[in-house]
C-alpha cells in the first residue's frame, strides 16, 4: 500500500509539471516563434516593396525630366540656332545643356545630330563617341526619323574595350518652325551611373530590364542569361528561383511598361533560420523536459519520503512500538506533520500510562476488597468454635482466642500485603490450631516446607481459604480429614500444595469449577478459592494460579504457584 | 537542491557572458590588424600612379608594402601626431608644404641623386624630388566659344565670372602650388606685388571655392565650370581619356613646382624607405611615368613624352623656396582673409539687391 501510494503521487507531480509548466511553455514558444518568423516575412516584403517604389519613382521622375526636356526642345532658342545657323556659337547650348544634365540626378551624355545624322554637339568623350555608321545609331536616327513626334527609348549596348557598356538612350527629332527635321536629340543615360544611384538599397537582387527583358541595371551579373537577358527558372506571383535560392519579388512598371523595376529578397535565410530555429528549440526542449522530470522525480521523492516516514510510523505504533517519533527536516507541512505526529505520541504514551496507573489502582482496590472478604467468612466461624470452648475449655478458649486475636490482628495490618513464608506459615500453624480445637481429633495435618522456599514472598495468608475450603468439605464427606501441606521451589515459581483425603470432587463439577475460577466475575459460591484464584492473577498475572485435581477416589489436591522472589514484588504486571 | 539551481544559473550566466566578450573581442580585433608589412607609406597620389609603381617594387625587392591614402595635409598631421600605422616614407604633396614640416623627416641622399636635373637636387638633404608638375589653367572647349585664355591675366575676363574651377588652397598642395604660380607670375617675379591680381581673381570666382582638387579637372571636364586652376598630369590625364577639354600653360609664366619623397623621422624600416627612395628615383620608375603617368621626370636622362609639352615651349618662373616655406602661413591667412571679405560684401550686395 505504502510503495503504490508514492508511485501515484510521484506521476501526479510529473505530470502536473508536464501539463501545466512545460507544454504551455512549449506551445507558447513555437506560437511565438512563428508570430515572430511570419512577421519577418512580412517586414522582408514590406522592405522589398518600399524599396521597389522608392526606386521606381525615383526613375519616373528623372524620365519624365528628360522627357520634359526632348519636348521642349524643338521650341528652345538656345538649341535651335546651333542647327540652322552657318556659323554658330555652340557655347551658349552647351552652356545650356551642361547645365541641364549636371542638374539632374541621372547623368547622361548629350548628342545634336544634324539631319544627316553627323553630331554637331556633344558632351561626350573623343573615346566614346558614336561613329556615324554605328548600327545602333542608324537605327535610332530611323526611329526617330519615322515618328518624329515620338520620344524613341532604347536600350543600346556598345562595346568599349573590354567592356560591354549598356546605355538606355532617349532622343527626338528636332523640329523647326515648319516642323520639318533638322535634327535629333539624344541622351545617352549610362547604365552603371544608375547603377551607383540605385545601390545603396537594401534588397537583395535589383534589376531594371526593358519590355523585352533585356536588363538594363543589374545588381549582380549572375542572374542574367547569356543574352543578358533576366529571366528566371522559375517564378509566380510572389516568389522566384534564381539558381537555385528562393526569392520573394515585387514588379513594378513604369513609362507605359516599357520598364520593370524588380526587387528580390532572399527568402532562404529565413527558411533556414525558421528550419534551424525549430531544431534548436525542440532540442532545447527535450532538454528542459528532461530535466523537468528529473526534478519532479527529485521533488516528489523528498516530499514522499517524508510521507512514507509519517506512513512506516504510524505502522510501526500500531503494532505496539511506542517509541518510533518521526524525524523530518523538509521545512514545509510534513515537518509539521511530524511534530504533531510526535507530541500526539508523548500524549498517547502518558494517557496509557495513566490508564495503566488507573488499573493498576483499580486492581489493587479489588485485591483489598476480595481480601475483606476474608475476614468476615473467617470470623463467623470462629466464633462458632469459642461458642463451644468457652462453656467446654474455658483455658484453651482464652489461648484461642489469643491466637485468633493474632492472626486478625494480622490479616488487618494493611501495611504488610507481602510476607516472608517463614513468617506467614506461623500464622497459618496458628490458623490450624484454631481449627484443630474445633476439630480435635478429626483433623490432622502435615506441613512440610522446603528450606529454599523459606524466604520467600507470598501474599499474606494466601493459604488460607484453601486450608479451610479443605477442611469443610472433607469434614462433610467423611467426618474427618487430613491434609498435607507441602512447600517448595521449582523452576523459579514457589509451589504450594495442598493435598486433602476429602474423597475428591465428581470430575464433571471439578471442571465447572475450574472453569469459573479463570472468569473475571465470581457468580459460584466458591468464594474462597476464586478469591485466592483472582488475587494471585491480579498481582501476579496468568502465568500463576491454583490448579486443582483429584488423586483417584482418595482426596483432592490443590496446587498454587507463584513467582519465588526473596525481595518484595516489582510490579510484574507492568 | 535550492542552491544547487541558484549555484547552476549562475554559472549558466556566467558562461553566457564570457561567450559574449570573447565574441566580442574577436570582432573587435579583426577590425585592428597588424600590418605585416615592412614599409607603410603615405601618399596623396592616386592610385592610378601608386599602384603600379608600388606593385613593382614590392616585385623587385621583395618588401611587403602598405599603402596610407590621404590628402597631403591631413597625412602631414597623421604623421605629427604619430597615428597608427606610423609612416616610413612620405611620398608626394609639394615641396613647399614638406619644407615647412622638416622637422618631421630624417636627412636622406638617395644614391640616384647625381642623375637628377640640377634645377631639381635634394638641396636640404630632406627632400628627394620626385616629379615635376607645373601649374596649369584646364579649360572646357565645348564652353570656351570665343573667349581667349591663354594666361591668368584672362581670367578675370568677367564673361567668366563663376565659372572658373578654383580649390582651396589650404586644403589642396596643388592649389596652393596654383597660388604661388599666380603670385610670382602676376607680381613679375616679386610674389608681394602679386595680391593685386588675386584679389581681383577671387572676385571673379563669385564666391565658387572647392575643397578638393579633384572636383576641378572634373568639374571642367563634365561643363560645370569653363576653366580651373590645377596641375598639369591632371589635365593630361583627362585629356588623354578624351575629354572635351585643352591644357593652357599661362603665358605669363609658371614654376615647374616638384613634389617629394622623404623619410619619416624615427621610422623603423630605414633600410626598406631608403630603397624606396632609390627605386622612385631610379631609372625604370621614372620612365615610367613620364610614359604611362602624364608626369615629368627629375632626371636627366629621361626625356619627355610628346604628350608633355617641351619645356622649350614653357614659360618658366623661378621661386625663391625659402620664402615660399617662411610665408606659407601668411599667404593662406591672406587668401583666407580676402576670400572671406569678398564673401561679405556679396552678402551686402544681396541684401541690397533685395
Amino acid at each position: 500500500m505504502g510503495i503504490q501510494k508514492r508511485k501515484f503521487f510521484k506521476k501526479e507531480i510529473r505530470r502536473t509539471f508536464i501539463l501545466y509548466a512545460l507544454i504551455p511553455t512549449l506551445i507558447f514558444a513555437v506560437l511565438i516563434f512563428s508570430i515572430l518568423f511570419i512577421y519577418f516575412r512580412y517586414m522582408i516584403k514590406e522592405q522589398n516593396r518600399e524599396n521597389n517604389t522608392d526606386v521606381s519613382i525615383f526613375l519616373k521622375h528623372e524620365i519624365t525630366i528628360y522627357k520634359n526636356e526632348l519636348n521642349n526642345i524643338s521650341n528652345s532658342d538656345k538649341i535651335l540656332p546651333v542647327l540652322e545657323k552657318k556659323n554658330p556659337d555652340k557655347s551658349i547650348a552647351y552652356e545650356y545643356l551642361y547645365d541641364f544634365v549636371n542638374r539632374c540626378k541621372l547623368k547622361s551624355v548629350f548628342y545634336i545630330f544634324d539631319a544627316e545624322g553627323n553630331t554637331v554637339m556633344t558632351s561626350a568623350w573623343r573615346n566614346a563617341q558614336y561613329h556615324s555608321n554605328d548600327y545602333a545609331l542608324e537605327d535610332m536616327i530611323k526611329r526617330m526619323n519615322s515618328s518624329p513626334d515620338k520620344i524613341i527609348m532604347m536600350l543600346n549596348r556598345t562595346q568599349s574595350g573590354l567592356n560591354s557598356n549598356k546605355i538606355y538612350s532617349m532622343g527626338k527629332a528636332i523640329l523647326n518652325r515648319d516642323k520639318r527635321v533638322i535634327g535629333y536629340m539624344l541622351f545617352d543615360l549610362v547604365a552603371d551611373d544608375l547603377n551607383k544611384i540605385i545601390y545603396n538599397k537594401q534588397v537583395d537582387v535589383l534589376v531594371v530590364t526593358d519590355q523585352f527583358d533585356n536588363v538594363i541595371v543589374a545588381s549582380n551579373n549572375f542572374i542574367l542569361n547569356s543574352m543578358n537577358k533576366f529571366i528566371p527558372s522559375k517564378f509566380n506571383n510572389n516568389y522566384m528561383w534564381l539558381n537555385h535560392d528562393k526569392y520573394y519579388y515585387y514588379r513594378s512598371k513604369i513609362n507605359n511598361d516599357t520598364i520593370f523595376v524588380y526587387t528580390l529578397s532572399s527568402t532562404s535565410l529565413l527558411d533556414k533560420f525558421y528550419v534551424g530555429g525549430l531544431i534548436f528549440m525542440c532540442i532545447i526542449f527535450l532538454f528542459m523536459t528532461i530535466s523537468i522530470i528529473i526534478i519532479a522525480i527529485r521533488f516528489s521523492e523528498s516530499k514522499t519520503k517524508s510521507l512514507y516516514k509519517l506512513l512506516s510510523a504510524i505502522k510501526r505504533l500500531q503494532k505496539g512500538h511506542l517509541n518510533t517519533y518521526v524525524d523530518i527536516n523538509s521545512n514545509d507541512e510534513f515537518e509539521l506533520l511530524s511534530d504533531y505526529y510526535n507530541e500526539m505520541l508523548v500524549e498517547l504514551k502518558k494517557l496509557m500510562k495513566q490508564n495503566r496507573e488507573q488499573l493498576r489502582r483499580s486492581n489493587i482496590a479489588e485485591i483489598k476488597q476480595l481480601e475483606a472478604q476474608f475476614n468476615p467468612h473467617y470470623l463467623f466461624n470462629t466464633f462458632e468454635v469459642l461458642k463451644y470452648m468457652i462453656k467446654i475449655d474455658p483455658t484453651n478458649a482464652v489461648s484461642m482466642v489469643i491466637c485468633m486475636s493474632d492472626l486478625l490482628r494480622y490479616s488487618i495490618n494493611h501495611e504488610k500485603e507481602n510476607v516472608k513464608l517463614i513468617d506467614d506459615i506461623k500464622y497459618i500453624r496458628d490458623y490450624l490450631k484454631i481449627q484443630k480445637y474445633r476439630y480435635d481429633d478429626k483433623l490432622t495435618y502435615s506441613i512440610n516446607i522446603d528450606e529454599k522456599a523459606e524466604n520467600c514472598i507470598v501474599p499474606k495468608l494466601i493459604m488460607q481459604p484453601l486450608i479451610e475450603n479443605s477442611i469443610k468439605y472433607g469434614y462433610e464427606k467423611n467426618g474427618s480429614v487430613k491434609l498435607d501441606l507441602n512447600i517448595g521451589v521449582n523452576d523459579e515459581k514457589l509451589v504450594i500444595t495442598l493435598t486433602d483425603d476429602g474423597g475428591g470432587i465428581k470430575l464433571d463439577k471439578l471442571e465447572s469449577i475450574i472453569k469459573q475460577l479463570n472468569k473475571k466475575e465470581n457468580k459460584t459460591t466458591h468464594i474462597g478459592l476464586y478469591n485466592i484464584q483472582r488475587r494471585i492473577q491480579l498481582t501476579f498475572g496468568e502465568n500463576y494460579g491454583m490448579y486443582l485435581e483429584n488423586i483417584d477416589d482418595k482426596g483432592m489436591k490443590v496446587t498454587i504457584s507463584l513467582p519465588y522472589s526473596i525481595n518484595n514484588y516489582i510490579s510484574s504486571r507492568s | 537542491m535550492k542552491k544547487k539551481i541558484i549555484c547552476s544559473i549562475i554559472g549558466i550566466i556566467i558562461i553566457i557572458l564570457l561567450a559574449i566578450w570573447l565574441y566580442a573581442e574577436k570582432y573587435s580585433s579583426s577590425i585592428y590588424k597588424k600590418p605585416i608589412s615592412s614599409l607603410i607609406v603615405y601618399t596623396p597620389n592616386s592610385l592610378s600612379i601608386v599602384d603600379p609603381l608600388v606593385s613593382e617594387f614590392e616585385n623587385d625587392t621583395g618588401i611587403n608594402v602598405t599603402v596610407i591614402s590621404h590628402g597631403t595635409g591631413e597625412l602631414l598631421k597623421l604623421i605629427k601626431e604619430r597615428k597608427y600605422p606610423q609612416a616610413d616614407i612620405l611620398w608626394g604633396g609639394s615641396l613647399t608644404l614638406l619644407n615647412a614640416k622638416k622637422d618631421l623627416f630624417e636627412k636622406y641622399i638617395s644614391k640616384n641623386e647625381k642623375y637628377i636635373n640640377k634645377n631639381y637636387k635634394n638641396s636640404s638633404g630632406y627632400m628627394t624630388r620626385f616629379s615635376v608638375m607645373p601649374s596649369v589653367i584646364i579649360i572646357n572647349t565645348n564652353l570656351l566659344g570665343k573667349i581667349r585664355i591663354q594666361g591668368f591675366q584672362d581670367l578675370l575676363n568677367p564673361k567668366l565670372k563663376g565659372k572658373i574651377a578654383n580649390a582651396n588652397p589650404a586644403l589642396s598642395s596643388s592649389s596652393f602650388e596654383n597660388l604661388l604660380t599666380q603670385l610670382y607670375a602676376m607680381g613679375k617675379g616679386n610674389p608681394e606685388k602679386g595680391w593685386k591680381y588675386e584679389q581681383k581673381l577671387i572676385k571673379n570666382l563669385d564666391g565658387n571655392l572647392l575643397n578638393n582638387s579633384s572636383k576641378v579637372y572634373k568639374g571642367v571636364s563634365d561643363g560645370k565650370y569653363t576653366a580651373g586652376l590645377t596641375f598639369e598630369e591632371a589635365a593630361v590625364n583627362y585629356f588623354k581619356e578624351g575629354a572635351p577639354i585643352s591644357i593652357i600653360y599661362p603665358e605669363e609664366g609658371t614654376i615647374m613646382e616638384c613634389d617629394g619623397v622623404a623619410i619619416v623621422k624615427g621610422t623603423k624600416n630605414k633600410k626598406n624607405a631608403e630603397k624606396f627612395v632609390n627605386f622612385l628615383t631610379g631609372k625604370n620608375a621614372q620612365e615610367l611615368l613620364d610614359r604611362e603617368f602624364n608626369r615629368r621626370s627629375v632626371r636627366n636622362d629621361v626625356g619627355n613624352d610628346n604628350s608633355l609639352r617641351n619645356v622649350k615651349n614653357i614659360k618658366l618662373l623661378k621661386d625663391n623656396e625659402k620664402w615660399d616655406v617662411d610665408n606659407k602661413h601668411e599667404i593662406l591667412r591672406k587668401y583666407k582673409e580676402l576670400t572671406v571679405k569678398q564673401h561679405k560684401e556679396m552678402q551686402k550686395k544681396l541684401s541690397v539687391d533685395k
